[in-house]
């Protein structure tokens, strides 16, 4: 019988540093869950937004001079190319989800694609605005 | 500390038995996000930034409203199971794992509500 380990083991990301090689499929995934968590923050912001609209007032000053700010637009333009991330590569997962683009060389050139999709999206998006 | 066996603690939790329902939620809702996020980013994202009075103009067309609302909804429950993973899967603290998998619902839910509560108020505005 294997050693007992009731319940203590290493938590992800430990993996990383000496025992780990990098690679496309596991810079992508990351970068999901990173985007994905980002996302709670840039919906939090649009929330506010959209409640001080409908407040009015100092409220809506205050998040209009926010979002406006450099630090505001510098929100809005990462939140953009992540929302972009995540949109491209989560079609990429409900492929995988059917069953297709499992073969090393196609996922690792999906996974390009999400990347550098991603920075086109945004670039597209910001110009059509 | 548990003297509980490796295997009894193993039997009876194999292969999926829960968690289907979430996986499989989870992957509805991104599907039903593919076309709401093109529709917010063309009639909603437009509107951010803009004076008070071009946003309640733009908020006060029936179909800006109800892309917002829809998005709201759905971007809410996809976010509830997404954190809700990333809380399993990096959380350990007994205390704040217990209050990512049980309260952050109620976060997230508030939120929706308020939006779209302010969604009615410039709706009716």
């Amino acid at each position: 019988m294997s050693a007992p380990n009731n319940g203590n083991r290493p938590t992800s990301p430990f993996m990383f540093g000496s025992l780990y090689r990098w690679q496309i499929s596991s810079v992508t995934s990351m970068m999901h869950r990173v985007t994905g968590v980002a996302m709670f923050f840039s919906f939090l912001m649009l929330v506010l937004w959209v409640t001080s609209a409908a407040a009015g007032g100092a409220y809506f000053d205050c998040m209009q001079w926010l979002l406006t700010s450099w630090l505001g637009k510098l929100a809005l333009l990462l939140s953009l190319w992540g929302l972009c991330f995540h949109f491209l590569n989560g079609i990429r997962h409900l492929i995988w989800d059917i069953g297709m683009g499992f073969d090393l060389d196609v996922a690792a050139k999906t996974g390009m694609g999400a990347l550098i999709g991603s920075v086109v999206l945004t670039i597209i998006i910001l110009i059509c605005l | 500390m548990s003297y509980i066996t490796d295997r009894k603690r193993a039997q009876g939790h194999g292969s999926a038995k829960t968690g289907t329902e979430h996986f499989i939620a989870q992957r509805m809702s991104a599907v039903a996000l593919i076309p709401l996020i093109i529709l917010f980013i063309c009639y909603v994202a437009p509107l951010i930034g803009e004076p008070l009075d071009v946003v309640k103009a733009g908020f006060s067309n029936f179909w800006v409203s109800l892309i917002a609302a829809a998005t709201t909804i759905t971007v809410g429950l996809h976010l509830v199971q997404g954190l809700q993973v990333v809380v399993e899967d990096y959380i350990n603290h007994k205390f704040l794992r217990a209050f990512g998998l049980t309260k952050v619902k109620y976060g997230v839910g508030f939120l929706v509500l308020a939006t779209l509560w302010a969604l009615i108020v410039l709706a009716l505005g």
